[in-house]
């Protein structure tokens, strides 16, 4: 048994292994073998070191430019490279004004939640992450279809472990529901129309949630009947977020968000 | 519960990251741009049955792939161990520094692209030979020698300049 066989039968050493005789005959060898041991040591200290760089977290602008890029090649199903996807994108007028107002207004809300941080050390924009996730679907075509509030409770218990009914009220018409994730929280979000508009209702299941009644997010609060930047109404029960995003009046979708609070 | 590819995708974004920097030998640019089109191209292949198995060790593949595809003939890389591996130091004992990632992954570039493949595959993600040799695309004797560079990354993480770079003083 020389030194190159015994590291290959070994490896990786930190696996257990079934005591078979050439695992038995490589581990004497390791035992007489000063070369072997430091090999294995040095091993460990290579390992401890990368495991330590491994933990860092990725710079957070190079998250979200790969997520975004992501998620429109998901949206495009463009297949290699990622240049292919834009194109596709901007094929509609209607995606581009969408896409185009999309942006000032994430722009808008990125600069107001620095702002409300300023004033407000410590305090979360709860508003931001879910605008960023409306806004890649106001430019993509993954949406699954069902009006039925059954069908949706039944997916969200599916998919999610929550026994929840979707959100209902005058003149709201259910349109479907999809998975989301959002700042490492898997949930869902829930569609419906409403005179004509698109409302979005996010459910967020998240332990460390905790209970606040509904507030506009500082940065929608310019967000009126007819204007096309979406307003956005967060708040929490326990071990849930949830979100409220659409062009409606701060007003309209705050009285819905109560509503839905009480349940 | 079944995982949609974009929860994968930002769970193990950091891990994949850091991969990505070592292969490109810490040139961010290039691994962004190597972790976008890995992420991107597996996305539309997720549900096939290696995913499912194993899908954390299914993407560390992908990005091996996506970066040797962008690399030289392999030819060139295994040509070159002999000369390099002569002058390389003894690997340290007992004590190696710490980093920040860039520092450490800049170490790599003292590697040959292909043995950083089989060094970060082996050494540093635990594969087994036989598999890191059919993902490197060499025989399980080439990858032996393709490891050898471990010692390099060795000697070069107690080097004057990599505690220049970031890294701790030795006691």
């Amino acid at each position: 048994m020389d030194c190159r066989r015994t590291r290959e039968i070994l490896w990786p050493p930190e696996r257990p292994r079934l005591a078979a005789d050439d695992v038995l005959k490589a581990r004497g060898h390791v035992e007489g073998c000063v070369s072997c041991r430091e090999y294995f040591a040095q091993d460990r200290l290579l390992l401890q070191t990368y495991d330590s760089v491994r933990r860092e977290s990725a710079p957070r602008a190079v998250r979200e430019r790969v997520l975004d890029a992501l998620a429109r090649g998901a949206a495009t199903g463009a297949g290699p490279g990622v240049a292919e996807a834009r194109p596709a994108i901007w094929k509609s007028p209607a995606h581009r004004r969408r896409a185009a107002t999309a942006l000032v207004v994430l722009a808008g809300l990125t600069l107001a939640g620095a702002l409300a941080r300023r004033h407000q050390p410590g305090a979360p924009d709860a508003g931001a992450v879910f605008v960023e996730d409306y806004l890649r679907r106001a430019v993509g075509e993954d949406r699954i279809v069902a009006s039925d509030p059954e069908a949706i409770a039944r997916f969200l218990a599916r998919e999610l472990g929550l026994v929840r009914a979707p959100l209902s009220g005058d003149g709201l018409e259910l349109t479907g529901a999809e998975i989301c994730f959002l700042e490492g929280h898997r949930g869902a979000m829930i569609t419906y129309h409403k005179a004509g508009r698109i409302l979005s209702y996010y459910v967020i299941p998240n332990e460390r949630a905790r209970a606040r009644p509904p507030e506009v997010s500082p940065g929608a609060l310019s967000g009126t009947a007819g204007g096309s930047a979406p307003t956005v109404v967060t708040w929490a029960t326990a071990s849930l977020e949830q979100a409220l995003v659409g062009a409606f009046p701060p007003g309209e979708l705050l009285a819905l968000a109560r509503h839905a609070a009480l349940d | 519960m079944r995982v949609i590819f974009e929860e994968l995708a930002a769970r193990e974004l950091d891990g994949l990251y850091a991969g990505a920097l070592f292969l490109t030998a810490g040139d961010a640019g290039a691994a962004e741009r190597l972790l976008t089109s890995t992420l991107v191209d597996a996305a539309s292949v997720y549900f096939g049955p290696m995913a499912a198995r194993d899908p954390c060790r299914w993407l560390d593949g992908r990005l091996i792939t996506e970066f040797l595809a962008t690399q030289p003939r392999l030819a060139d890389g295994l040509r070159a161990p002999a000369p390099l591996l002569a002058s390389t130091p003894p690997a340290p004992r007992g004590w190696l520094p710490h980093m920040d990632t860039p520092a450490f992954c800049r170490l790599a570039e003292a590697l040959p692209p292909v043995a950083r493949a089989a060094v970060w595959l082996v050494a540093l993600r635990r594969w087994h030979y036989d598999d890191a040799a059919t993902m490197v695309g060499v025989t399980r004797d080439e990858l032996v020698e393709l490891l050898r560079y471990r010692d390099v990354l060795l000697a070069a993480l107690v080097t004057p300049t990599a505690h220049r770079a970031g890294g701790n003083v030795a006691p």
